[in-house]
């Protein structure tokens, strides 16, 4: 289960955006178009569906050509709400253009739609505090983290315990970028969580319910009102 | 004599300006390559100068320059496409005839052929030489080719050029000439939104144009360009005052203005930039954007499309890219170039486009 948030700043009421999507509503004769599944005075669930048809050619070992029609669908699954953060992919496909394209023509061009900046050590350190400390930090990945004279390492460390401290030791007061962090969960939330710095997570537990979802977003808004000033120094460079 | 020899004929300086100034296409290999062919090997370990320098000293004849300039030349680049529509139809005689008349005022320098299109237009073809005082003096006189397309079709003729002064000029000439014969004004349409004064209009020119282009759906805007208005008001506004232009006018360079700017990214139209910009009054004046083909193949096409004169939007002129097509489940990396025929279909996509949007949106304006 894989979880996108970005921030989008909407010139339109989530009733209008409605609206505006069921004008350009996914049907057998359309090739691509929404699928509203729920609507609420402060969210909205819709899928963006594309049907997407091609011909694939097969050649034998003799030369011989044998084409076959294809058909595949690509879904984009979100929820837009007033309450940042403001838009949510859930299992999205690669490439999210498609549908970000379409949401700037629902509102004439006038979103924009901008990748999250989250300082995942805070963004981690929260969500431990919400599942009352049943959880350790089990994984970082860091990227250019200066050694000196123009040398960067790219570093992968991961524990059986928590590794929190062992890191800040080997970091200490160098310049580094934190891309990704590993949370493994104890029961009765048994699994882990890979949170990174673009604003994704993605979870492997067992059960993955809106609770989990919800926790994550709670603790993201936290973490990206508390890590600016910290996100500046790790952006200077 | 030796004066006029040395206009006549390249002397060694020359023939080491034309090798020298060609470091993408005229590499150490295509050097050494030339050497060869009179049966001259030079080391590995030469420098490219000391082999241009050793070229230039051999005696060279006319076919040999010759070679050496085409090797030079970049293949036949691709002068973006603009078009012009007449409200009725023109017959294909007449067409033959104005271009006839045409092709006796023409110098000896300029080829044209002509024949009828093989979907019922008419196509002509004109070579010219164009100099440009600027390059090494063998590259001076540039070869150009203009493909000028007339397509008759549903009572209107639309005439699809390169979006070169020399394809204008012709297009011009043989209009007039057609004028002559039917005795009667041609009515033309072009693609031009100097009547709408708002940036918002301008922008959602394009923004419509990407967005609506029929049988594609938008993926990536990479391209930007935008200008603003303001600078217009500025100088109608000094037009009244004549007594003290100078002293406004160094007023004027005294604050820093932003007139245009160019954005490149992705996904650009979604861009806080962007946003700000067009709320601060700048208006797109040219935009390169990919769509995905909705009908089998999927394949995405990159478009470009923008105005010649940026400050009223005049001189609608546009392009195609290249395409990324569609293979097993996903798009090539690479982009590569369309087909002629696909080409012209997309083309008349963009104008039939561009031209309904741009009378929707003066319908909107005077409404």
């Amino acid at each position: 289960m894989r979880y996108k948030w970005l921030n989008v700043e909407w010139p339109l009421s989530i009733a209008q955006l409605a609206a505006r999507m069921k004008s350009m509503e996914f049907n057998s004769t359309q090739q691509h178009g929404f699928v509203i599944d729920k609507i609420r005075d402060d969210t909205l669930e819709a899928r963006y569906v594309e049907r997407i048809s091609y011909t694939d050619t097969i050649i034998d070992p003799f030369g011989n050509e044998t084409s076959f029609d294809r058909m595949e669908y690509r879904h984009s699954a979100f929820r837009l709400t007033k309450a940042p953060p403001t838009l949510e992919f859930i299992n999205s496909p690669r490439s999210l253009q498609a549908v970000l394209s379409r949401f700037s023509e629902i509102s004439d061009f006038t979103v924009s739609i901008e990748e999250l900046q989250v300082d995942v050590l805070v963004w981690a350190e929260e969500l431990l505090k919400t599942v009352k400390g049943a959880g350790v930090l089990d994984s970082m990945q860091i990227s250019r983290l200066e050694l000196g004279n123009k040398v960067f390492a790219k570093i992968l460390v991961s524990g059986e315990k928590d590794i929190k401290d062992a890191c800040a030791q080997l970091i200490g007061d160098r310049k580094h970028t934190l891309e990704k962090i590993r949370v493994r969960l104890q029961s009765p939330l048994k699994g882990t969580i890979v949170l990174s710095n673009g604003g994704a997570a993605t979870l492997s537990i067992e059960e993955v319910s809106e609770h989990v979802a919800s926790l994550l977003r709670g603790s993201l808004n936290v973490a990206l009102t508390k890590g600016k000033p910290i996100l500046a120094t790790t952006a200077s460079h | 004599m030796n004066e006029y020899l040395d206009h006549l004929s390249a002397n060694d300086n020359d023939i080491y300006d034309l090798l020298i100034s060609g470091k993408q296409r005229i590499t150490v290999s295509v050097l050494r390559e030339l050497l060869r062919d009179r049966g001259i090997f030079c080391s590995a370990k030469d420098e490219r100068e000391d082999i241009c320098d050793y070229i230039s000293m051999i005696p060279h004849g006319f076919h040999d320059i010759e070679a050496i300039v085409e090797k030079r030349e970049p293949p036949g680049r691709r002068d973006k496409t603009t078009n012009i529509q007449f409200d009725s139809e023109i017959a294909l005689d007449d067409i033959k005839e104005a271009v006839e008349s045409y092709m006796k005022t023409i110098g000896p320098n300029e080829e044209v052929k002509h024949r009828i299109g093989r979907d019922g237009g008419y196509v002509i073809k004109v070579e010219y030489d164009e100099f440009n005082h600027n390059r090494a003096k063998l590259l001076q006189r540039e070869r150009n080719e203009a493909k000028i397309d007339f397509l008759v079709e549903n009572g209107k003729t639309v005439v699809r050029l390169p979006a070169t002064d020399k394809a204008k000029r012709v297009v011009e000439a043989i209009k007039e000439c057609v004028e002559q014969r039917r005795k009667a004004p041609l009515a033309q349409e072009k693609v031009e939104l100097a009547e709408l004064s708002t940036p918002e209009l301008r922008s959602k020119f394009f923004t419509s144009l990407i967005s609506k282009l029929p049988g594609f759906k938008l993926r990536n805007v990479m391209n930007l360009k935008v200008s603003s208005l303001r600078r217009s008001e500025e100088t109608d506004e000094s037009l009244g005052i004549d007594l003290d232009t100078a002293e406004s006018e160094a007023r004027m360079e005294m604050f820093a203005v932003v007139h245009s700017m160019a954005l490149s990214g992705q996904n650009l139209v979604q861009s806080k930039e962007y946003k700000e910009l067009s709320q601060r009054g700048f208006y797109i004046t040219h935009i390169s954007w990919k769509s995905e083909q909705i009908e089998n193949p999927p394949n995405i096409v990159q478009f470009e499309a923008g105005f010649e004169d940026k400050h009223n939007c005049l001189g609608f002129r546009y392009g195609v890219q290249g395409e990324f097509k569609y293979h097993k489940g996903s798009h090539r990396k690479g982009i590569s170039p369309v087909d002629d025929k696909e080409r012209a279909k997309y083309f008349s996509l963009i104008e039939q486009t561009a031209l309904k949007l741009k009378n929707e949106l003066l319908a909107e304006t005077e409404g």
